[in-house]
């Protein structure tokens, strides 16, 4: 598979909203110890309003697909995470085609922009206990798969475990920007929950690669 | 965080809060229906002046779905408890409010508020509506050792309201409207206190989300306590010219109307002692941030530009 096509986004976008409703408790409980509780509610209400959005939408271009996704979770979610997780997928959806399917240069290149509009935004770099720790690994995963020309699954596999693997080394790390700041040395030893999220939300989408590959 | 018991099941807490407000104020305020945010407006928008948006997490007292009125803001935007309202809301209803002269959105300055509202100057510019963002950040003990720009923001935002409204009901322009808020704002500070029940010391600067206490000290006398925060205050004041200091003693849930006086009277006497005169001293409950019996001292040292600003103003259940 070398393209990804409308239907299959809205798959994983439906797939990433249920991983994340479902994870809601876990994520609240590192959120009460390192943040200020609401990451793991918000995060929630958000994917469980996207998930209204994508059942009900009938737009079939990626990218009005993507930049809706991006808006529904800015509006509902507020906070630190509405704007984050809303700009990972605003950011970068100019670099979508205004058609029904987009392939992985054009994908890895919509990720690649939503992580540098984060990082604009947020005056944050990786590194900082932040979302990015996972995003970035992500996004970096994806650019060089689709250097390679491999297979969509196989990069979403790719960035999935890359992820992972920043979510789970955000553990080491000191806070240093928003509320985590302020639990500076009792923030170590947990991931950051936005780091979490992400890692989820790539794995729900390596996940619905998996299947779409298995079915075919 | 308190749990609330007189709570209607399966609807939003918040949006009733809201509607409770409108109830008492019928004639002078209204709201938006939207789904994720609370709005509250004035029913009728003054003079062609500077707007003054106010926004910020919701359901901490006053703070600040009650901030809307004469001489406080035009609108407030607030955000689920704890957690900032989104930057679409802020830019819609800045937009529904602006009447040319432009947008004063002001909040404290935590994450959350800092992304969203930055979000909302950039979708506010790109429709050609003049707007800045004053981010109040008046909590000496929320980043220690670290620039005033890096500090939360505590009732500070009341002082911040009531000047930036002065100053555009004068017909200033949205950059001197702006830059009063900002001056005001370099001027003032912000202390929390807590009583800690388990341990009966008072505590110091406690954060929002149960970050630590910053400094904890032993149950005093109210006057010994208030001392002790008074030094901690003046130790950031220094800087500028002992004029008039003003004084607001905001209540915590678990404060009484008594001990939240006895704590006014006390700070009042002690910033004397040391040599301020002291102007408009208030006490209320403007901010419940915190589940305990404790308040936050604030305080604003103006000089002669920022006195003209300054007067007493009635926000319906509290003064500022």
């Amino acid at each position: 598979m070398d393209r990804i096509d409308i239907c299959l986004m809205k798959e994983m976008l439906l797939h990433a909203a249920d991983t994340i409703i479902e994870n809601e408790p876990y994520l609240t409980e590192i959120d009460t110890v390192i943040g200020d509780g609401d990451h793991g509610h918000g995060m929630k209400r958000g994917f469980s309003v996207l998930k209204k959005y994508l059942k009900e939408t009938e737009t079939s271009q990626i990218d009005s697909l993507c930049r809706e996704t991006g808006l529904e979770l800015l509006k509902s979610m507020g906070g630190a995470s509405g704007v984050i997780f809303g700009t990972m997928f605003i950011g970068g959806a100019g670099c979508l085609p205004h058609g029904t399917e987009a392939s992985l240069d054009q994908i890895a290149e919509y990720f690649v922009q939503g992580e540098q509009a984060i990082e604009r935004r947020g005056r944050t770099k990786p590194g900082q206990k932040t979302m990015l720790d996972a995003l970035m690994p992500a996004v970096s995963a994806l650019k060089i798969s689709a250097g390679n020309a491999e297979d969509m699954g196989t990069a979403f596999r790719k960035a999935a475990q890359a992820a992972w693997e920043g979510a789970q080394q955000s553990r080491i790390l000191k806070g240093s920007v928003g509320r985590s700041k302020n639990f500076k040395e009792a923030a170590i030893g947990l991931p950051d929950p936005g780091a979490v999220s992400v890692s989820l939300i790539f794995k729900a989408f390596s996940e619905t690669m998996e299947k779409e590959e298995a079915e075919k | 965080m308190k749990k609330l018991v007189y709570v209607n099941k399966g609807r939003d807490p918040l949006k009733e809060t809201v509607e409770g407000i409108l109830d008492s104020r019928p004639d002078s305020l209204t709201t938006v229906e939207n789904e994720y945010s609370h709005i509250c407006m004035k029913a009728e928008l003054p003079e062609n002046r500077v707007r003054v948006l106010v926004n910020g997490g919701g359901g901490r007292g006053p703070f600040f779905e009650g901030c809307v009125g004469d001489g406080l803001a035009d609108a407030a935007v607030s955000g689920d408890f704890n957690c900032a309202p989104n930057a679409y809301m802020i830019y819609q209803i800045a937009k529904q409010i602006d009447c040319g002269k432009g947008v004063l959105l002001v909040t404290n300055n935590f994450m959350g508020d800092y992304l969203n509202n930055d979000m909302a100057k950039e979708l506010l510019e790109a429709d050609g509506i003049p707007v800045e963002v004053c981010y109040v950040s008046d909590d000496i003990y929320s980043a220690r050792g670290e620039e005033k720009e890096a500090r939360g923001g505590l009732c500070g935002i009341g002082f911040i309201l009531k000047i930036s409204a002065a100053a555009a009901k004068s017909g200033s322009d949205l950059q001197e409207v702006y830059r009063i808020a900002e001056k005001a704002n370099s001027r003032i500070r912000s202390l929390a206190f807590c009583y800690n029940e388990d341990t009966g010391n008072i505590e110091l600067g406690n954060g929002f989300s149960g970050e630590a206490p910053a400094e904890i000290i032993e149950l005093a006398d109210a006057d010994k306590v208030t001392e002790k925060i008074v030094g901690v205050i003046l130790g950031e004041l220094e800087i500028y010219e002992k004029k008039k200091i003003h004084i607001m003693m905001n209540r915590m849930l678990y404060m009484s109307y008594a001990e939240g006086y006895i704590m006014l009277h006390a700070a009042k006497r002690e910033f004397e002692k040391r040599g301020y005169k002291t102007g408009i001293c208030t006490a209320g409950l403007y901010f419940d941030a915190f589940d305990y019996n404790g308040g936050i001292l604030s305080v604003l040292i103006t000089d002669d530009e920022l006195e003209q600003y300054v007067n007493p103003v009635n926000g319906f259940d509290f003064t500022i």
